[in-house]
């Protein structure tokens, strides 16, 4: 008891002397002469820039909601039909990328998802079929626009450079500035990057906000560079890191003395200099250099405290203390280009260890929400807000560092502690936008779903066995992570009415990756493609023989014919020839199997130009595989690499998967409203949410709407 | 010039003796500053006036600043920051949305409270130093001299009484009297009108029953400290006045003033004081100066 007394006594003590400092500080400035007032640019400033601030935001909310009834009004004339015939007010999609129908069903029957539970009771549960090829970025696309990948483009993360043979983001194309001033090795850019989406087709968004329907939207892929349109919108999946990639993490070690890079990776060992360890973090290309290879570092010193396991990190002025086995705070970092302007970036360090090797692990440099060297939101202010609101946050379209864990760079808990990090933040964001919108529609995505199961599938128990062995470092990540979500889904049922349609959707669903297929090595092995000297490739086709080449593969399900007067060096002839070819290997591919166990390999082909309608079909691979349960493309082949062997063990932590037969992964579609019929699509989501708010569905949507009804009578969905 | 032991040991015969305490360690603290700063204005002595001055203002702003980062606790300050920004932005993000607008206001409104009290320790530390050096600069660039050949008032300033006493005003030889005294009794004030011959730092006398009391003078000098007034002293008038002692409690006189011209400073098209740049000048250094001394304001 004598603490909390004497603590108290203190704390009176303190007060008092408080209280009579600012009274003798006081009744100083009051008798002062006015000048004498002035204690400060400190106390100066923060009186000065209080009075602004208070009167900006005064003049802005005065004029906000001076005008507010005449914005109504003329809201109302433009757009009265938006909540007139509207069934709903205010809709909530809630998006679990890779959220698998069949463990969710697993976990609602063992009681351990009530949230989700109960809507299955009250509303609605059932798959929603997934688009050819089941990936993030086509099934998002489809979400978000309503038609088949041949209107929207997306096919792959990744599609062919036609001329290069190498890949390039399919999403999004960031070219350097149109006119630079070259001064021998020395460049000054004259103009901006130039960024462009090449995702085609039209976001429902877009239709609802035109009619007056209030918008936010967080974290849908394929939405960057953000489009313009009147609600606000942060930018998901396909953001680029600081370096332009989809995330490059670098490891700083004294195990190593050889710099290392990967194609997502950088290995950077430490100088040491007394009793301190010097590296640095490869930021951007330097844009006032010729050479595309030199890139701007922000350089930092690390000196280890190894009895107090720990180390301290100095960078760019700042200070930070971080212990072995945890992830600092997101760290501000400035890449200078000469006399330039700074691009600024945000990064967290995780030590994973002090002795007997000091180790770091530096996040892939995310864009700067408050200073953004790209446009990662609409409008520009909003990441700015959002950062502002609750801090720093991850900006990186694939922010979950799974290259790191899959490379052995970080164990199992630190990268599930990184996603967790990362999931607390976006959940910070949707309910901030949850309560923004009364009225309107909120839709929010969150990646954590995908990012763990890819990492942690082969520690789920097996459904037939639920007593099965589980992994040892983190038996229950996958477990944990439904349960997790559905206490989501239970805080987002407390914030909405029994009028409100809430969505709940997943992109696909997940299957074990246990063997791959080298499809580039089916090709070598058929002869369709063709090496210069026999042997086996390097990356990205580095030996392949193009002008002998008549098929290839990019990506994890494409097969692209090389086509005449498409391709730099193509052989095939477009029309009959290629229509042809591209049968006789969908009818070669079907069906193959796996001579290891004689399990169906590749259940399904698609012929592009029958899977496919609308404009864009021609950008297409020509042939979409279908991979069996428990396969997929093998590492080598998505990178590009022609082995001596089609069949592999994938032996890597990313031992889940859906890039697959897409009737093998559905997703999942959840509601608190009955949803009549079944194989409802993602496809669909687009059209139906057009004609809840009493919009007429555009023509080229190729979704079908839903017959919808609002659960019926009794309270509100209610957490139990 | 006025010796400081002069004065106080007369208000120290009047005074409690704590307080005459206080006042003696106060006069030789603000002698010891007086001469600092003397020594500064000699060493800054061919700069103009404007670059002494921002001098002066760089050097406040880090000093401000210093205390500011030490006093104060920056990640709060930080923090309201930014979430005065994030009501700001909110209130233009979400403009149709009137409860959104209100309620950011609300938050605006809290989140400005809590910086200003955030900024209250600081400025609490910094009132005592800020006061010392605004009244070195004032003793300093407040006023001109007065010109030689050029007629200037001295005014003095009696205590309550029926009638206004005898005052007789001893001048150095290089002063003279121009007009006869000005005796404005329901002031209880009397007026000198007096020249200098030349240049130079003076002192003249007040004598007043028996008790002498005297008074500096700058005449076109280029003396550091121009002090326009004596008067009867406290601890804030001391800081206020710190060049020359405050006059002895209980005695007739409650204040002798010169009438010295302001000293103006040309800025661009204005002609102003000199606490104007000051201000302006230290708000601009400790703006620049936050970054590389890593203090949140």
């Amino acid at each position: 008891m004598q603490a909390p007394q004497r603590h108290w006594r203190n704390s009176q003590r303190a007060r008092k002397l408080f209280v009579r400092m600012s009274a003798a500080v006081l009744s100083i400035l009051i008798f002062a002469p006015p000048a004498h007032a002035y204690v400060g640019p400190g106390a100066g400033f923060a009186v000065v820039s209080s009075f602004l601030t208070w009167l900006l935001a005064t003049l802005q909310a005065i004029f906000a909601l001076l005008t507010w009834p005449i914005r109504q009004f003329f809201r109302f004339l433009r757009h009265r039909r938006a909540y007139r015939k509207a069934q709903t007010k205010r809709t909530i999609i809630l998006g679990f990328d890779g959220m698998d129908p069949v463990v969710t069903k697993r976990f609602i029957e063992q009681g351990k998802l009530p949230n989700l539970a109960r809507l299955r009771e009250k509303g609605t549960f059932q798959t929603l079929a997934t688009t050819l090829p089941p990936i993030s970025p086509v099934a998002w696309s489809s979400f978000l626009t309503g038609v088949n990948p041949g209107k929207h483009n997306i096919y792959d993360f990744v599609m062919p450079d036609r001329r290069r043979y190498l890949p390039e983001l399919s999403s999004a194309r960031i070219r350097g500035p149109r006119r630079c001033l070259r001064i021998g090795r020395y460049k000054i850019p004259l103009s901006r990057p130039r960024i462009s989406l090449l995702r085609k087709s039209t976001p429902f968004w877009h239709y609802l906000a035109k009619a007056g329907v209030s918008c936010s939207i967080i974290r849908v892929p394929v939405t960057f560079p953000p489009e313009k349109f009147p609600g606000v919108l942060l930018s998901g999946m396909c953001v680029p890191d600081i370096q332009g990639t989809q995330g490059t993490f670098s490891f700083h070690t004294t195990r190593s003395s050889r710099e290392e890079s990967g194609s997502n990776r950088v290995v950077v060992p430490f100088a040491k200099h007394e009793d301190w360890f010097h590296s640095y973090i490869p930021g951007p290309p330097d844009p006032l250099r010729t050479d595309s290879r030199a890139v701007l570092r922000a350089p930092f010193h690390v000196k280890p405290v190894v009895s107090k396991r720990r180390a301290v990190i100095r960078i760019d002025g700042q200070q930070i203390e971080i212990s072995e086995g945890k992830y600092s705070e997101w760290v501000e970092l400035k890449f200078r280009a000469g006399i330039g302007p700074n691009v600024k970036g945000i990064c967290r360090f995780y030590l994973k260890s002090v002795e007997p090797h000091l180790e770091l692990y530096a996040t892939p440099v995310n864009i700067h929400p408050m200073h953004p060297a790209l446009p990662i939101s609409h409008p520009l202010t909003y990441s700015v807000y959002l950062a502002k609101l609750n801090g720093l946050y991850a900006t990186l379209g694939l922010a979950e560092d799974t290259w790191a864990l899959n490379d052995g760079f970080l164990t199992e808990d630190a990268f599930l502690e990184q996603c967790y990090l990362i999931h607390e933040e976006r959940e910070r964001m949707f309910f901030d936008a949850l309560e923004k919108t009364s009225q309107g529609v909120c839709v929010c995505v969150f990646d954590i779903t995908d990012r763990v199961q890819h990492m942690f599938w082969r520690h789920l128990p097996k459904a037939d066995d639920p007593n099965s062995e589980t992994g040892p470092e983190t038996p229950n990540a996958i477990e944990a992570l439904y349960t997790r979500m559905d206490q989501l889904i239970g805080r987002t049922m407390e914030a909405v009415s029994r009028d409100d349609l809430l969505l709940i959707v997943s992109d696909h669903g997940f299957k074990g990756f246990e063997r791959g297929v080298n499809l580039n090595s089916w090709l070598h092995q058929h002869g369709y493609l063709a090496l210069r000297q026999g042997a086996p490739s390097g990356d990205w086709f580095q030996d392949v023989d193009w002008t002998k080449t008549r098929a290839y593969s990019m990506g994890l399900n494409g097969i692209y014919l090389n086509v005449k007067g498409r391709e730099s060096m193509g052989t095939v002839e477009p029309g009959s020839e290629a229509t042809a070819l591209r049968a006789e290997l969908c009818e070669r591919l079907q069906g193959l199997t796996d001579p290891e166990n004689s399990r169906v390999a590749i259940s399904r082909a698609f012929d592009a130009m029958k899977a496919y309608r609308g404009p864009y079909r021609e950008n297409a691979p020509e042939v979409i595989v279908g991979f069996g349960e428990g396969y997929r493309a093998s590492w080598d082949s998505a990178q590009g690499r022609v082995t001596s062997t089609v069949f592999d063990v994938n032996s890597k932590a990313w031992s889940g998967d859906h890039c697959i037969d897409p009737g093998l992964v559905p997703g999942i579609l959840f509601s608190n409203w009955k949803i009549a019929g079944e194989r409802h699509a993602i496809t669909d989501i687009a059209p139906t949410l057009l004609s809840v708010f009493g919009l007429k569905v555009p023509l080229h949507m190729d979704g079908k709407t839903w017959a919808m009804t609002p659960s019926g009578s009794g309270p509100a969905l209610q957490r139990p | 010039m006025a010796t400081s032991s002069e004065g106080v040991w007369r208000v120290s015969s009047c005074l409690p003796k704590a307080y005459s305490g206080v006042l003696n360690y106060m006069t030789n603290l603000l002698h010891g500053i007086d001469r600092l700063f003397d020594l500064f204005f000699r060493l800054m002595k061919p700069l103009p006036a404007l670059a002494v001055l921002t001098v002066f203002a760089i050097l406040t702003a880090a000093f401000s600043l210093v205390i500011v980062r030490w006093t104060s606790n920056q990640k709060a300050i930080r923090k309201i920051k930014d979430s005065i920004g994030a009501h700001v932005l909110e209130v233009r993000l979400f403009s149709d949305q009137p409860r959104v607008v209100l309620r950011a206001y609300v938050g605006l409104l809290r989140s400005l409270s809590g910086y200003l009290l955030c900024a209250l320790p600081p400025a609490l530390v910094l009132t005592l130093p800020l006061l010392l050096i605004f009244g070195q600069l004032e003793d300093r660039f407040e006023n001109s001299p007065v010109t030689p050949g050029f007629d200037f008032l001295v005014s003095a300033s009696l205590g309550s009484g029926d009638s206004l006493p005898d005052v007789a005003l001893r001048l150095p030889p290089d002063l003279y009297q121009t007009a006869p005294a000005v005796r404005i009794a329901p002031e209880r004030e009397i007026d000198w009108r007096i020249q200098a011959k030349r240049s130079g730092v003076f002192d003249l006398h007040l004598v007043l029953q028996g008790q002498e009391i005297s008074k500096r003078v700058v005449v076109g000098s280029d003396a550091s400290s121009i002090a326009p007034r004596r008067v009867v002293g406290n601890v804030l008038q001391q800081i206020m006045s710190p060049s020359e002692p405050p006059l002895p409690h209980g005695g007739s006189v409650q204040q002798i003033q010169i009438q010295y011209p302001a000293r103006l400073f040309d800025v661009g098209p204005w002609r102003v004081g000199w606490i104007a740049p000051y201000v302006v000048l230290t708000i601009i250094a400790a703006l620049l100066l936050r970054k590389p001394l890593h203090a949140e304001i």
